[in-house]
């Protein structure tokens, strides 16, 4: 039961993701080259995504439990920010390819 | 402005999130794709690891149904037909690229994802200070790669 919740969730975001026309690098770098013809598409995905998603999670939150309980039910913190010092881990999708870049610590972030 | 793909990424964008509220709702489980496939092949947790599979075939098999359905529903951008473009910089790139994504998705603790879209959803300031690193530093990557060495390709 949950691995074929789980498949229909992720055959959603698969054709989420097809459908939204981000399985195309072009679009992607179309969105990323804010200095060549500016492609807002992605934009208009991720904010779909994150209105649905909060509007969502607010309604699924609710419940104590999820509906097919896992033993070891995972959320992350809200407010781990300090703890994994995102300033010194992140991580970038970019590139003519996608590249991953770590910023340096700033001056300012003391941890 | 296109607005066709604008509303085909809006529409896009909400099943990604019906998608994330779903594996919320039945799993318990945020929708992080980068975590999701990582733990599934480094650490392959028992009993832990059917769904993470299923979920991985499901998200290939999306983009397999619009193309064999076919419609003109997939948009790679000058090709009806193709719903999964090329690689921008040929394949050797890519799988340079994709080992980068993935060390940063696991130093990062996240993706596009996980962040991007469940993170932010939660309010979390770790997704948000993730999400605007990654898309700044994609941002500053591309203009470095196309318009300083590239010329403006």
């Amino acid at each position: 039961m949950r691995t074929l919740m789980a498949y229909a969730a992720g055959l959603l975001f698969g054709l989420g993701l097809a459908i939204s026309g981000m399985t195309d690098p072009a679009r992607v770098l179309g969105f990323l080259d804010i200095a060549g013809e500016w492609d807002p598409t992605l934009a208009f995905v991720l904010g779909g995504a994150v209105i649905t998603t909060f509007i969502g999670y607010r309604l699924v939150l609710r419940r104590s439990s999820p509906f097919l309980v896992i033993n070891s039910t995972y959320q992350p913190s809200v407010n781990s920010i300090a703890a994994c010092s995102v300033g010194r881990r992140s991580l970038a999708l970019a590139g003519g390819f996608r590249a991953t870049v770590q910023v340096l610590p700033s001056p300012r972030s003391s941890d | 402005m296109d607005w066709t793909s604008n509303l085909q990424g809006l529409a896009g964008g909400i099943l990604i999130g019906i998608s994330a509220t779903w594996l919320m709702a039945t799993l318990g489980r945020i929708t992080g794709i980068s975590g999701i496939a990582g733990t599934l092949v480094t650490t392959r947790p028992k009993g832990d690891s059917a769904w993470r599979a299923a979920f991985l075939v499901g998200l290939v098999t999306g983009p397999v149904v619009l193309v064999l359905v076919g419609g003109g529903l997939g948009n790679v951008v000058g090709q009806p037909n193709e719903v999964i473009g090329d690689p921008a910089g040929g394949v050797m790139l890519m799988l340079i690229a994709g080992l980068l994504v993935g060390v940063g998705t696991g130093l990062g603790s996240g993706c596009t994802s996980g962040h991007g879209v469940c993170g932010l959803s939660r309010l979390s300031p770790r997704s948000m200070a993730a999400t605007v690193t990654f898309l700044l530093s994609a941002m500053a990557t591309v203009y470095i790669t196309r318009h300083v060495i590239g010329g403006g390709a």
